[in-house]
């Protein structure tokens, strides 16, 4: 495995969260085929862009044997058509229908070609990251690897495992809160949103079991020094935590709508200390109480062949990924285009 | 006493970093990623409430595209597939709601899922992973709602539909998925040439014959749905369309009895003996004829066989 994952100077996409590739997707250009060359070239080429991404951390063999040239898709069909025609009435008129193809409207192409990697999202390590188990590809081999994941309850240490449609995995919940928290770096960020929390509610922090906990993991003047500022703050104002309804309908003039939701995200994402799930404990690989990492918004997504619980950290492999019209289910950042041309150098000798 | 040799590795001082304190000056490249991650980038550091994706971005000016104008660049987190969409997933509380059918109101999955527009297999798997939840609970283990609250911040949800009464179903903006959606399947995949006269009526079923594969009325995941809306056309009264649907209902729940009672009588003849990790099927086999010959080499450790499992039951 290479040693070093992200860099700066080649703008190249990898399959983590990190804010490195954040920073390289803002700028990456448009991947593009480069036409002047030979088709080998051209294939080469893509084939290398693609792998950037997809399993950079297994080697060609790993990938080429799991390559199927036979991509899954799926048609919508539509109950009232099924009912009121029997399929004749496709072949009527000079054998193409009455309406030929506008009779069913503007038909979307189906992207096959942007299928190329699902077998690929069936790897066992890849599932984990797709659900949002794991910060990157390698982090998620890593908790395989490691005996944190376990396929249908028994433990599977095989990051090449391929899920089979209806198996249940799930990861060990510590590590993935470690993954998608924040980190502990320093007393600071260990302490959490409970200082910054702490000047708008002291009262009811240092009363509460929390603030208690708090107090034994922080040193003695940090104490001391919020204390002061919670009892400054009291002082100040009369009502130190408003209720949401009320600030909401103190500052509704003059906000535009998303200046609204942006509000109330921040307020979610404060009161996700008040869950009495999420507590402080020093013991934790990650910053408690738990808030989401930086920089994971861009990357939050689950795709549809999965079937995620965050409150165990299970997840069920519905199905294989289908492509179908205007929509491709296996997540890829690359274009049809590169993607047929790294297909087309997977799809020799076979 | 020789000095001691500097030692082959180095203690790192940061577990998984990446990042050097040298050249951080506004002209390096870190310096430009600093820039940006503080400048046009720190949008994307904390949820928003809504998916934020770069691509719903300008990526010229950084300012936010205009949602009604291109609404699929709000939903598409790689900025060059256009083909891959982030799309919604369920809340907690339709999660609740469909466990809450299926378990307390009895009814069947397939039920639950021509109600509330979910894929069957996804029923199946929200109530699985919900009795996984509640056995959790019940073990005494913690949940961490606060990651499924936080992830609902930056992921588009869908909850639950606020007029889903039992069947009639219409074809409202809440849908969370199609569920009439046919799998291709392999042997669709070819091309035939089927030469037949003019004055035949060439329908689905032939065509399905021709392929070797059910009409696409009978593949499909819910053909009971289609057989209401024939009924429908055919101007068959509600009661009429009620009660026939009650039989069918009632055929499919006597089909699937028999089939589990079945499946108990194939598990009660085998013997299963749980030990740790393995699961041990014991099975009535006469010796000599099959199973492990003392004496004839096992091939597990010749090259080329592969030791992952193909599945875990």
């Amino acid at each position: 495995m290479r040693r070093k994952l992200y860099v700066l100077r080649k703008s190249k996409l990898r399959q983590s969260w990190s804010k490195y590739v954040l920073y390289n997707m803002s700028r990456a250009p448009q991947p593009r085929i480069p036409s002047q060359k030979t088709f080998f070239q051209q294939k080469w080429a893509a084939k290398a862009e693609v792998r950037h991404y997809h399993g950079e951390h297994l080697t060609n063999r790993q990938w080429q044997n799991i390559f199927r040239h036979t991509m899954k898709a799926s048609v919508p069909m539509q109950n009232v058509r099924l009912a009121l025609h029997n399929g004749s009435e496709m072949a009527m008129g000079r054998g193409s229908g009455l309406q030929g193809d506008e009779g069913y409207g503007r038909v979307k192409t189906v992207p096959y070609m942007s299928q190329l990697f699902w077998p690929m999202e069936r790897r066992l390590d890849m599932a984990v990251h797709r659900a949002m188990f794991a910060s990157s590809a390698r982090q998620a081999r890593q908790f395989v690897v490691h005996g944190f994941v376990k396929v249908n309850g028994k433990k599977m240490v095989h990051p090449g495992y391929m899920l089979n449609p209806g198996d249940m995995f799930s990861v060990d919940q510590d590590q993935v809160l470690f993954a998608t928290g924040q980190p502990k770096r320093d007393l600071k960020n260990a302490e959490g949103v409970a200082a910054e929390t702490d000047a708008t509610e002291g009262e009811e922090k240092t009363e509460g079991e929390g603030g208690k906990v708090k107090a034994e993991a922080k040193e003695g003047e940090a104490v001391g020094d919020t204390e002061a500022k919670s009892v400054e703050k009291e002082t100040e104002e009369p009502s130190p935590s408003p209720s949401p309804s009320e600030s909401k309908q103190a500052s509704t003039e003059g906000e535009t709508e998303e200046e609204i939701r942006r509000r109330e995200a921040k307020e979610k994402l404060k009161a996700l200390s008040q869950d009495p799930n999420n507590v402080l404990d020093l013991t934790k690989p990650y910053a408690t109480p738990w808030r989401p990492r930086n920089y994971l918004a861009p990357f939050a997504f689950i795709p549809r062949y999965l079937e995620v619980n965050h409150n165990t950290c299970h997840a069920v492999y519905l199905r294989h990924p289908v492509a179908k019209p205007g929509l491709a289910e296996a997540p890829s950042p690359y274009p049809e285009e590169v993607l047929q041309m790294a297909f087309a150098w997977y799809l020799r000798r076979r | 006493m020789p000095a001691r040799p500097p030692p082959m590795t180095t203690i790192a001082k940061r577990a998984f970093g990446t990042s050097t304190p040298l050249q951080k000056g506004p002209h390096s490249a870190r310096g430009a990623m600093s820039a940006w991650l503080s400048g046009p980038g720190a949008v994307f550091k904390q949820p928003t409430g809504e998916p934020q994706y770069i691509s719903s971005y300008d990526r010229s000016t950084w300012e936010r595209k205009d949602k009604d104008r291109n609404p699929d660049a709000f939903v598409q987190p790689y900025p060059f597939n256009r083909y891959f969409k982030s799309q919604p997933v369920l809340t907690d509380a339709f999660r609740n709601e469909i466990y809450a059918r299926v378990k307390y109101r009895n009814l069947s999955i397939r039920q639950v899922s021509a109600a509330l527009s979910v894929s069957i297999e996804r029923v199946a798997a929200v109530v699985r992973l919900k009795q996984v939840e509640k056995e959790h609970v019940a073990r005494g283990g913690r949940l961490s709602t606060f990651l499924t609250k936080a992830l609902d911040q930056m992921l588009p949800v869908i909850d639950v539909p606020s007029s889903t009464d039992g069947k009639g179903r219409s074809g409202g903006g809440g849908a969370f998925e199609d569920i009439q959606e046919l799998p291709i399947h392999s042997l669709a995949g070819r091309q035939v040439f089927v030469p037949t006269s003019e004055s035949r009526e060439f329908t689905r079923a032939d065509a399905g014959k021709e392929f070797g594969l059910p009409a696409a009325d009978v593949m499909v995941p819910h053909p009971d749905l289609v057989t209401l809306a024939k009924e429908r056309f055919e101007n068959v009264p509600l009661e009429e369309r009620i009660v026939r649907q009650g039989e069918r209902d009632r055929l499919e729940k006597r089909r699937r009895e028999a089939e589990n009672q079945r499946a108990n009588e194939r598990k009660r003849q085998k013997k299963v003996i749980e030990v740790g990790r393995w699961k041990w099927c014991l099975t009535e086999a006469e010796t000599g004829k099959v199973g492990f010959r003392y004496g004839f080499p096992l091939p597990d450790r010749k090259k080329g066989h592969v030791k992952i499992p193909t599945h875990v039951s």
